[in-house]
């Protein structure tokens, strides 16, 4: 009988232990999966970190095969520029550049810009302004400067400058153009860009990285000797690796000599938008920092962005040479996607060079394939593309219809949640823009919708706390005329007792 | 899970906790009365140290996600309550390691309750803290660290009150006490590492002695 209890008793005892654990595991919320970036085409990561899975924006429209131009294949392309339906290959290898005319689904040869009368000699890169050809002939020294009909209207050489080192040779890699100034990224030159006039005027160095060393170099730096001193790194600002020029004239540069651990400290900046003062005014409002992948294997190490290129709608995108991808980003840093690998399949890239755009198509030069590959915006694409696009025109009703349309094709895109959350919180809709903007996990906007619907709640309850105030001045107002009440009859059955005494 | 429940809320434990509300506002009377006016109570220490642990998961479910945010995939209730109990314990057993050896009048029950009457303002400050976190913007973030500062510090100072008094110290060697305790906590740390690291070499050790010794006779 007793041993029966004790069964039973302990059975009961059990169950309740199980009950607590299971209210103890409904406390948490279920887990999730992440997708691994290295078997996905693109991928996006989330506000943990993790790459998930999207539909590709992106699909190869064309690859341009200048072995079917009869003018053989390109040997180790390094520059590319495009614009107006024409496009500029820097054919660095054969001293040539090559001028494509682009169509919808194909190509043509305009000209080959270099050979007899024209020397180049390892051209890497090329832009356009004002009717001009700008060349970076970096195996002549100089920078050329053509007119449409391949006069040489200029030469820049080294400048004779008391700042400029005389014993390094001046060989101009990349250049842009912007504010009817030159901006050229030299080799060996590390005190940012170099910065000449139309007329080939030095105007000086341009947007040097800024140098930084910590308390742990500091101190090293103390302790050694000369000659560990010596041979130390030094502490010199990093060169650029590239630079072109964005819708807004701005400068986005990029440069890829730093460490992993530089990279994870916040240190380096692979990324930089300078404007005409040389400080850098690039929007980091993601939740990651614009630095291509943001988790990597220790043995390929970080991206390394080799060639920016922005599109008119504030979007740019960046082409990393470490795993062959390239990651859009938008106006505020936040990243879009990221799509590539490397590969030789079609969309994949041995070694990307420079990444350039036409219209909305986004245009990626292998320098090892010697392949252009052509880009053109998915249905995806488009809509995200859209949605961001009327967004910053005004258009909020219409952007969240659009990222409306984006979620039924990719229901975790969370910029998706973080543009409808924002128009929401435009709308008024204050309580719905908070589970948008929590799930994007976009605490800025969270916060502004939080103060807003805080005070609408609290003028919706106001009522209440009147109430309540009203319910206590009430009931004490009762109990002072009860008491008074009270008082007076007591006072009066005072009275007649004396008066019955006497 | 009844007589767990009865033990607890039996009249000595109740009247602990109300004397912990004296002793967080009046330290010093409050922990010299605590062990020497034998006033404080085993089980109301100990409850304050389940609320302590209550609270800090509470404090993961519910604060407010812009101050904090969880990776919940990563969470684990076990490390959430061994991360408050592990050092608590390893520091009151090495505070009475060091204490019985330098002249200190307490006990390791009085150590215990006096660390856990100390956390008394954590569980109080730290709910109003995840009620806050749920009605402030980011701009006024800065209660929510200020008020999290408190916590931490009011604890951290009622430790040391705490063991000043119940082991009849100066400021001084209360001080230095405290800091041999927490290089003691380390050393009892490494310690086990290396006892559990040796004891698990030692059992593979044997069972691959064995595994040999099957393959060999069978």
């Amino acid at each position: 009988m007793r041993s029966i209890r004790g069964k039973a008793e302990s059975i009961k005892r059990i169950g309740a232990a199980m009950a607590a654990l299971f209210m103890l595991l409904t406390f948490f919320p279920a887990e999730y999966e992440a997708v691994d970036p290295s078997l996905a085409y693109t991928y996006v990561y989330d506000a943990w970190k993790s790459a998930v899975d999207v539909p590709d924006p992106y699909s190869v429209r064309m690859q341009v095969d200048t072995n079917t131009l009869d003018i053989g294949a390109l040997n180790a392309p390094s520059g590319m520029y495009a614009a107006d339906g024409r496009l500029f290959i820097c054919d660095t290898g054969n001293d040539r550049i090559i001028e494509l005319r682009l169509g919808g689904s194909d190509y043509s040869l305009v000209r080959i810009i270099g050979g007899e009368g024209l020397s180049l000699k390892s051209p890497t890169d090329i832009c356009t302004a004002d009717g001009l050809l700008i060349i970076a002939d970096g195996g002549n020294n100089r920078v050329l400067i053509l007119d449409e009909e391949l006069r040489t209207v200029r030469e820049i050489y080294r400048p004779e400058s008391s700042t400029v080192d005389m014993t390094v040779p001046f060989v101009p890699r990349k250049l842009a153009v912007t504010a009817g100034h030159i901006f050229v990224q030299a080799k060996s030159v590390n005190r940012g860009l170099m910065e000449f006039d139309l007329e080939g005027e030095f105007l000086g160095y341009f947007g040097a990285s800024p140098v930084k060393f910590d308390w742990q170099d500091y101190f090293w730096k103390l302790v050694a000797t000369d000659e560990q001193r010596a041979s130390m790194i030094s502490f010199v600002p990093t060169e650029y690796n590239n630079v072109s020029v964005d819708e807004e004239g701005f400068l986005m540069v990029s440069n890829s000599i730093f460490t992993a651990a530089e990279l994870r400290s916040g240190a380096a900046e692979p990324v930089r938008r300078l404007n005409l003062k040389g400080t850098d005014i690039l929007i980091e409002n993601g939740n990651h920092p614009v630095i291509g992948d943001i988790t990597w294997d220790s043995a390929a190490g970080p991206s390394r962005i080799v060639d920016i290129t922005s599109l008119p709608d504030n979007t740019y995108y960046a082409v990393d040479s470490t795993r062959g991808r390239v990651f859009g980003y938008d106006e505020q840093g936040n990243m879009l996607y990221a799509f590539g690998g490397l590969g030789t399949k079609q969309g994949y890239f041995t070694s990307p060079a420079a990444i350039d755009h036409l219209g909305s198509d986004l245009l990626v030069l292998d320098s090892s394939s010697g392949l252009v590959t052509v880009f053109t915006l998915t249905e995806f694409g488009r809509l995200i593309s859209d949605a961001i696009g009327s967004y910053s025109a005004g258009r909020y009703a219409e952007s969240k219809a659009l990222w409306e349309e984006v979620q039924r094709y990719a229901g975790s895109y969370e910029l998706a949640w973080d543009g409808i959350g924002k128009v929401l919180l435009r709308e008024g809709d204050y309580r719905q823009a908070l589970d948008y903007l929590q799930y994007a996990k976009d605490e800025y906007y969270y916060s502004k919708a939080w103060k807003l619907y805080r005070k609408q709640w609290i003028e919706e309850h106001i009522w209440i706390a009147v109430v309540l105030i009203g319910a206590a001045l009430l009931a004490v107002f009762i109990k002072k005329i009860t008491k008074s009440v009270r008082d007076r009859i007591d006072r009066y059955d005072a009275r007649m007792e004396t008066n019955n005494k006497l | 899970m009844m007589r767990v429940w009865r033990r607890i809320t039996n009249s000595k434990t109740l009247e602990g906790l109300s004397y912990a509300r004296y002793v967080i506002f009046h330290p010093f009377d409050g922990f010299w009365d605590l062990t020497h006016a034998d006033m404080g109570s085993l089980g109301a220490a100990n409850v304050i140290i389940l609320l302590t642990l209550a609270v800090r998961l509470i404090r993961l479910r519910f604060t407010g996600f812009m101050f904090l945010d969880i990776y919940w995939p990563e969470v684990s209730v076990w490390t959430e309550v061994l991360t408050v109990l592990v050092p608590l314990l390893l520091f009151c057993i090495s505070n009475w390691a060091i204490t019985t050896l330098f002249d200190g009048k307490g006990t390791f029950r009085h150590i215990y309750m006096g660390v856990g009457y100390s956390l008394a303002p954590y569980p109080l400050l730290q709910l109003l803290m995840v009620l806050l976190s749920n009605v402030v913007t980011d701009d006024e973030g800065v209660f929510y660290g200020v008020l999290n500062g408190v916590s931490l510090l009011w604890c951290a100072f009622l430790i040391i009150i705490a063991l000043m008094m119940i082991h009849v110290y100066t400021l001084g060697q209360t001080i230095l006490s405290t800091l041999a305790s927490i290089l003691g906590m380390i050393i009892i740390a490494l310690i086990c590492l290396g006892f559990f690291s040796m004891f698990s070499e030692a059992v593979s050790f044997f069972a691959s002695l064995i595994r040999e010794i099957e393959i060999r006779v069978y």
